[in-house]
């Protein structure tokens, strides 16, 4: 085999340990046996379990809302800075905007639990929420000043032809800013959606986001039937499910636009 | 709308640590097209946009007809500007694109579209294109859709920012052509920057030589091309050589230019003053053939018509004699470029 | 500066000193504040590097941090080179897109899976379950980058190497490999600070041989109550991984423009 082929093997075969997991998990999420591990035949039970299952639908609500509200404030708050700044590099708010990204997260998560408890904020939804958009601004922002460049020019013809503010930002500036304010919106929402470690040290008693829902009944398989196994085969399929979903929708949305 | 004459009074104008303008007093008359020429960073831009009115002169006024603009924005200035990068809306079509002032303006409608539809057919572009994206089109076709959008609204200066920098040469000289064209049958006072010499020749009445920030000199191509008041503008139009005057046959300091074209080879007798030397380039441009000479250790610049140089039978390596009339010759005091 | 951008700002930076920047000097606060005898001292960021409990995590998750570098490396290089050099249209997007997927799939989720899979095969929590997971949801973290940095390569140069009479191992050395540098240094960069940190993967699937840095930091904050120690060592971290993106930044800024 030339080396070629050799390496084309091998790309594939990684590819497919790459999917192995997930789909075992899948896979699993179908199994009659509470356990992993034993086929016992097929069976929908899981998913019908967490129909019933309060708990995760409380921390489906929980994760929604915190993802919608801090990637809306934030992506909002981010773009009304980065269309000012348009192609000037104002330093001054990329030295602050950095640090966020770069700080390691369980670093951050701990600053942010020690903040709130010297406050005595009672930590919840929102201190989690909270917790989530000091990252996704920094992120925001990065994204929508990434593809910035060509607006001032744009703008100027704009004005020159007789528009005003308003009318230049209505017609000129959103829609060409809306693919990288839809990147935006995705990212950060799913960085909210599948935040663990913030979300981890700024949550409290009661309160549970997806992830950590998971993560405590993975450790504590034998609570509950709705911590079995499979169930929680079940639900990770799920939140992958919907993942998944919003990545295809966001990559096909962009190849839309590429496409015009 | 024509015939609005634009001035501009002692405007200074700088940018962080950098003077852009500097104290520039200049008129550009009604009607007419008036090139601002010269090398980049030299306040050409800048000047232009601050007659559209997308920037305020730290000093200095600007006046249309008379009347004080400096401090009036762009958006109400109703002026047309073509952008060096075009700057078309590209999430629009061509139609959207030219329709944007109108709309903006309250136009509506049928009257909306005739009015489009007028331009798009002044500019040379048919129904074909009004669909089109602006970004499926070729340079010389997004040029002209530019211009169209700049001149639908009928303002009062007309703006072009280096309007043909990308363009191949065909293509450049026929839009150049148009230009003159349409500003000839609109009679709309035209500012057009540029820093390619021949195109100032080409397309302007009045031409501004400018250089950090000053205006040099002012005149039509002919005067700035045969009475250049430096060293400066005498280089940048047409190429010339800068020799001692004393070897070009003056009794004066300084030094003097003498343009290549004036220099002729193997002269019957019409000239001043004339050495022997030998060819040691022939490089062919068309038009024309450009020789270099080698007079006494000094490397001269000819450029002979094609014909008289085919009739000469010169190669390189010949001896050839070389001449200039002393008319030709022009001096300057200092001899700083 | 103009107003309308000051005003446009504002909220940016309001938002980011406070959500960020305050909680950052509460961090520093308590590494400097002892709760119990209420004084200021420098006791934490002593015990922190010199005592020899903390000294022996913070080894062992560097050791950790590297192995999974050079493990990921290892398996991604020849994924990355296949695609870059090789793979062509259709199946070369193809690629791209079932390596970048699990990136959209939680990470979190991921190590669950795997260790159930894990679990099946008789694999338990321990060391190579840990290593396994670490290089299981790092591939992404190497692949892209080295990827990144050898499509860069002119299409043909490798034809154009050829007729010069460059052999098959010059190719590779001299046109290959530093192509690909670049990519690898960046890759490498980002997994060892993350792996370094990482919490999930050494609690999840590490049992006893995961207590590295991340978990260590856990169990001081919450589960423990020596805010003084894990803020010390959160500092120490941050600082570390700081650093070194600044210097990498600095020495390898050339190479990847």
């Amino acid at each position: 085999m030339s080396s070629k082929q050799l390496l084309r093997v091998y790309t594939y075969v990684i590819a497919l340990l790459l999917y192995i997991p997930i789909a075992f998990m899948v896979i699993s999420g179908f199994n009659s046996s509470p356990y992993i591990g034993v086929w016992e035949g097929f069976t929908t039970y899981w998913y019908q379990l967490l129909l019933r299952d309060s708990e995760a639908h409380i921390a489906l609500v929980n994760s929604l809302t915190i993802a919608i509200v801090s990637s809306t404030l934030s992506v909002s708050t981010a773009l009304l800075a980065a269309l000012q700044v348009r192609g000037r590099r104002l330093t001054a708010v990329d030295a602050l905007v950095y640090p966020p990204i770069v700080m390691p997260e369980v670093a951050e998560a701990v600053a942010l639990f020690l903040a709130f408890t010297y406050l005595g904020v009672e930590k919840g939804w929102l201190t989690v929420m909270l917790g989530h958009t000091a990252f996704n601004l920094a992120f925001a922002y990065v994204t929508l000043t990434v593809s910035r460049v060509r607006f001032e020019e744009l703008e100027d013809a704009a004005r020159t032809l007789g528009a005003g503010r308003l009318q230049t930002f209505k017609d000129i500036i959103l829609p060409l800013a809306m693919p990288g304010i839809v990147a935006a919106l995705a990212i950060t929402f799913l960085l909210s959606f599948t935040n663990f470690i913030k979300t981890l040290f700024t949550t409290g008693p009661g309160f549970y986001t997806l992830p950590i829902l998971i993560w405590n009944r993975a450790r504590r398989p034998g609570i509950s039937e709705f911590a079995s196994q499979n169930a929680l085969n079940a639900l990770a399929t799920l939140v992958t499910l919907t993942a998944l979903s919003i990545a295809v929708a966001y990559t096909a949305y962009m190849l839309r636009k590429a496409g015009r | 709308m024509a015939g609005v004459e634009v001035r501009f009074e002692d405007v200074w104008k700088s940018y962080e640590a950098v003077i852009a303008l500097r104290g520039v007093t200049l008129t550009a008359p009604g009607g007419r097209i008036t090139v601002l020429l010269g090398q980049s960073g030299c306040g050409k831009t800048t000047l232009l946009k601050i007659a559209a009115g997308l920037l305020e002169p730290d000093r200095g006024r600007v006046y249309f007809n008379g009347v004080d603009y400096t401090r009036v924005p762009a958006e109400r200035r109703d002026v047309g500007m073509v952008f060096q990068d075009l700057a078309l809306f590209p999430h629009m079509s061509v139609f959207e694109n030219v329709a944007f002032g109108l709309r903006v303006r309250g136009v509506r409608g049928l009257e909306l579209e005739r009015r489009v539809r007028e331009v798009l057919d002044l500019v040379g572009l048919d129904g074909s294109f009004y669909n089109r994206r602006v970004t499926e089109l070729s340079g010389g076709q997004q040029q002209r859709v530019a211009l169209a959008r700049a001149l639908v609204i009928e303002p009062k200066v007309l703006l072009l920012d280096e309007p043909l920098a990308h363009l191949d040469y065909k293509v450049k000289q026929r839009l150049l052509e148009e230009v003159r064209r349409i500003q000839r049958s609109l009679r709309i006072t035209t500012i057009y920057v540029t820093h390619d010499q021949l195109e100032a020749m080409a397309v302007g009445d009045v031409i501004a030589v400018m250089r950090d920030g000053y205006v040099v000199q002012v005149g039509t191509p002919r005067e700035v091309y045969e009475n250049p008041r430096d060293l400066y503008v005498a280089s940048f139009f047409g190429d010339a050589n800068i020799l001692d005057p004393r070897f070009a046959g003056l009794d004066s300091d300084g030094l003097v230019a003498l343009r290549f074209e004036d220099v002729i080879l193997n002269p019957n007798g019409d000239v001043d003053v004339v050495y022997e030397g030998v060819v040691e380039d022939i490089v062919f441009q068309g038009a024309f053939v450009g020789l270099e000479v080698n007079v006494n250790n000094r490397s001269l610049k000819l450029l002979v018509p094609r014909r008289e140089f085919a009739k000469q039978g010169v190669s390189l390596g010949s001896r050839v004699r070389v001449g200039w009339k002393l008319s030709e010759v022009r001096g300057f005091n200092s001899g700083a470029t | 500066m103009q107003r309308s951008l000051v005003i446009a700002v504002a909220p940016l930076v309001v938002a980011l000193l406070l959500l960020f920047y305050a909680p950052n000097i509460a961090l520093v606060y308590y590494s400097f504040y002892d709760r119990v005898r209420g004084v200021f001292t420098i006791d934490f960021y002593l015990d922190v590097i010199t005592n020899t409990v903390y000294l022996n995590v913070i080894l062992y998750s560097l050791s950790i941090a590297v192995t999974t570098v050079l493990a990921t490396l290892a398996l991604t290089l020849p994924v990355a080179a296949y695609i870059a050099l090789y793979s062509r249209g259709f199946e070369r997007i193809l690629l791209l897109v079932i390596f970048t997927t699990p990136f959209w799939i939680d990470f979190l989720l991921r190590a669950w899976a795997l260790k159930s899979l894990l679990y099946m095969v008789g694999v338990r929590e321990g060391f190579l379950a840990l290593m396994v997971g670490m290089v299981y949801d790092y591939i992404p973290f190497t692949l892209l980058p080295v990827y990144a940095s050898l499509a860069r390569m002119p299409p043909h140069i490798v034809d154009v190497a050829r007729t010069l009479g460059a052999g098959s191992l010059d190719i590779w050395t001299r046109i290959i490999i530093p192509y690909a540098v670049p990519g690898v240094l960046v890759g490498s960069a980002l997994v060892l600070l993350m792996s370094f940190t990482e919490l999930v993967i050494p609690s999840l699937l590490g049992g006893v041989r995961g207590f590295t840095v991340g978990p260590l930091i856990y169990t001081l904050i919450l589960a423990g109550d020596d805010w003084g120690r894990g803020a010390a060592l959160a500092i120490v971290i941050t600082v570390l991984s700081v650093l070194s993106i600044v210097l990498a930044y600095r020495r390898f800024k050339g190479w990847l423009l």
